[in-house]
């Protein structure tokens, strides 16, 4: 069709309005596409990696040890894998180290760089720890005194975020660091070390039935389930931010530019109403119109969709690694699923579609003539305001400014609201990175501090108000700080 | 007759400000005939155009062209007719600016049943030589005779020409004239005229005067001149 080649040619005469559309369906669809992609990739290797490297359901501790071929017998009546661990700490003033002995069944360590210490002077350290300190294999470390080399770094699934303590809430990869070292090397320096018991449940255990025998026979002295392990449910906690997050960009943004672009869309097929009319008059069908408007409209979308999904699989990687910046050197597989892809195309671009096929349709239900005249549209109750007032020209004719052409006024102040939204978006961002690059952990910690001794000063409770505000405070206290601060 | 319209009538607005565009008009035009419809602004002239080439209806009364009644027809059947019957040439063209002359020509071409052969129809308007400008680059008569190249290609049994020369000067006026007697002459397309112009009439079969959306006069002109020999 002849008709068609306006496409090539109206894009060059409007390109400002092509490029603003398509730009702002990439940005918003970019922005969702990372954060989906982070959060699913970060997940999908918690997944594979803590299935992979066998992953505790718990972590135990007894007063009494259990006997090893109690650990046989247990493992069968409730369907459970046991296996204890030996480890150690050691302090070396400035630097503590957490030293195991290799289990076999459960909490698998994974090479990272390196190999397997091969003499007892050998010895594997975590990764995070020899990122963050530039210490490569073949490099000294120092433990209890006695120097090794390092064979090789290690990720473990129980230790994706480096904690030190249990209680702690902040990582810890400058001053503390795990290690393995070989069978004999340990049970030399350390003997059996310290124990503790490490669980995976099967499908048919009874967790309960299951701690109830271990508590009565052995007298449990600590328990901690994975599920609320930080080490572990960090990891999780931030694919689901990262995921959550997409969402929440999805509903607000992508929707609110294309409800945007729509409106633009319409304005500018209601401006090629003459043409519309004529073409109508030449004997071109309403469907035939509708297409050829139609595919005006598939460009921004279609563009836009294209130009997200080839940036997304550029910043995937980057924008991931930077939301994995606290934890284990991870290495997630951060991919945009070809359905997202497709989707991030498809729908912006259909409904720009849809958009542009109502809107001329609307427009060819007018009479051809008022078509031909322009007249179509035009004739918003808006316009006619304080028609009768006696109220200067001026103020008249700002007001029907805005009231005249509502579809032009919502288009900027939803522009408005949208820049302003990312705008704030984007410093809010800013601001937390600089926050926690400038103050680090220690702020952070004195403003717990803070706040938990300003919680705990309350005045003593006179009055049910007051009664009210106290217990809040106390359950607030309790909540955010179980152990103290 | 080829053109019949009876007790056409159309009202805009209502109450007290209604206003008959049409006030029960009845007309005829025989085949292959030019017609010219002369009348001040708001007599009703380019409502009964518009009535007749199918882009308006009237609220009651009937309207024939070439056997076949328009009133009433929707949709497709509308569409049928404006495409094969009827080649409409507007006051300021309307052509797609983004076209060159050539392509908005192709763009009714293609669309037609029977078209006529592009590379005569330029020739004859004497546009040959713009057929890749684009409109913008043309001047108001050369415009005006792409807008004819328009309507004529798909070869309308009815040529329809709203204020043809209102926007031109004497020399584009005579030239696109010139051309509406030829192909008036070689296809015997009937052709329907409105316009401002008196002059313009000479060069008519017959001429309708309207006033106040009614027919004051209709006449026969038995003098009827060449475009080359009427003062615009």
């Amino acid at each position: 069709m002849i008709l068609n080649k306006r496409y090539t040619r109206n894009i060059k005469a409007n390109l400002p309005f092509y490029a603003a559309a398509t730009v702002l369906t990439m940005v918003t669809l970019l922005m969702f596409y990372l954060f989906y992609i982070a959060g699913t990739g970060i997940h999908a290797f918690g997944d594979t990696f803590f299935s992979r490297y066998k992953l505790e359901s718990a972590t135990f501790s007894t007063y009494k040890e259990i006997p090893d071929e109690e650990l046989v017998s247990l493992e069968k009546q409730y369907d459970v894998t046991l296996e204890k661990e030996h480890f150690v700490g050691v302090d070396d003033g400035e630097v503590r180290v957490r030293v195991f002995m290799p289990n076999r069944k459960i909490d698998l360590y994974e090479i990272q760089e390196g190999k397997e210490p091969g003499a007892d002077d050998e010895v594997l350290i975590s990764a995070g720890y020899a990122v963050e300190n530039g210490v490569r294999p073949g490099d000294a470390v120092s433990i209890g005194g006695r120097t090794y080399t390092v064979a090789g770094t290690f990720l473990r699934p129980d230790y994706l975020y480096m904690v030190e303590n249990e209680s702690d809430d902040y990582k810890n990869v400058t001053s503390f660091f795990l290690a393995y070292m070989t069978e004999n090397e340990f049970t030399e320096r350390f003997g059996g070390g310290s124990i503790q018991n490490k669980v995976i449940y099967g499908e048919r255990t009874d967790e309960t039935a299951f701690r109830k025998r271990i508590d009565s026979d052995y007298f449990m002295s600590g328990y901690l389930g994975s599920d609320h392990n930080l080490r572990v449910t960090f990891v999780y906690e931030q694919a689901d931010m990262f995921i959550m997050s997409s969402w929440f960009i999805l509903v607000i943004f992508p929707l609110l530019t294309v409800a945007l672009v729509c409106i633009l869309l319409g304005r500018r097929i209601r401006s090629e109403q003459k043409l519309i009319g004529t073409l109508s008059a030449l004997g071109y069908t309403k469907a035939g119109l509708m297409r050829h408007y139609s595919l005006f409209a598939l460009i921004p979308g279609v563009i836009g969709g294209l130009l997200t999904s080839v940036a997304a699989l550029i910043l995937a990687k980057p924008f991931g690694s930077l939301g994995l910046a606290d934890y284990e050197p991870m290495k997630p597989d951060f991919r945009l699923p070809v359905w997202v892809a497709v989707a991030g195309v498809v729908i912006p671009a259909l409904i720009y579609y849809i958009a542009a096929m109502v809107r001329v349709h609307r427009l060819l239900r007018a009479d051809t003539v008022r078509l031909l005249a322009g007249q179509v549209g035009n004739d918003a109750g808006g316009r006619r305001v304080l028609a009768r007032k006696r109220v200067p020209v001026r103020r008249k004719f700002a007001l029907r400014q805005i009231v005249g052409s509502p579809g032009r006024s919502f288009v900027i102040f939803l522009g408005i609201f949208l820049g302003a939204m990312i705008v704030a978006f984007a410093f809010s961002f800013l601001d937390s990175v600089r926050a926690v690059g400038k103050r680090g952990p220690r702020r952070i910690r004195q403003l717990q501090v803070r706040i938990y001794s300003e919680l705990s000063q309350g005045r003593k409770a006179r009055g049910w108000r007051s009664r009210i505000r106290a217990s809040v405070r106390r359950s607030a206290i309790t909540a955010l700080y179980p152990d103290g601060p | 007759m080829f053109i019949e319209v009876k007790d056409a009538k159309k009202q805009y607005g209502s109450g007290e400000a209604a206003v008959y565009a049409l006030d029960g008009v009845n007309y005829s035009l025989e085949k292959g005939k030019i017609c010219v419809i002369l009348g001040p602004s708001g007599s009703g002239k380019s409502t009964l155009l518009n009535m007749i080439g199918g882009m308006d209806s009237p609220d009651s009364g009937e309207i024939t062209v070439d056997g076949q009644k328009i009133t009433g027809l929707r949709g497709k059947a509308l569409t049928a007719y404006r495409k094969q019957s009827v080649g409409f040439v507007f006051q300021f063209y309307n052509l797609i600016p983004d076209l060159t002359v050539e392509e908005n020509v192709q763009v009714v071409s293609e669309i037609a049943e029977h078209p006529l052969d592009m590379d005569e129809i330029l020739r004859a308007l004497d546009i040959e030589k713009y057929r890749y400008r684009f409109p913008r680059e043309l001047s108001g008569g050369q415009q005006q005779r792409v807008a004819i190249a328009r309507a004529m290609v798909k070869n309308p049994k009815l040529l329809l020409c709203d204020e043809l020369t209102g926007a031109l000067d004497t020399k584009s006026s005579r030239s696109v004239l010139r051309f509406i007697e030829t192909i008036n002459r070689q296809y015997g397309t009937t052709t329907l005229i409105i316009t401002h112009n008196e002059s313009i009439a000479l060069l008519a079969d017959t001429v309708v005067r309207i006033r106040d959306g009614r027919i004051a006069s209709v006449s026969e002109n038995t003098e009827k001149m060449t475009a080359d020999e009427i003062e615009l």
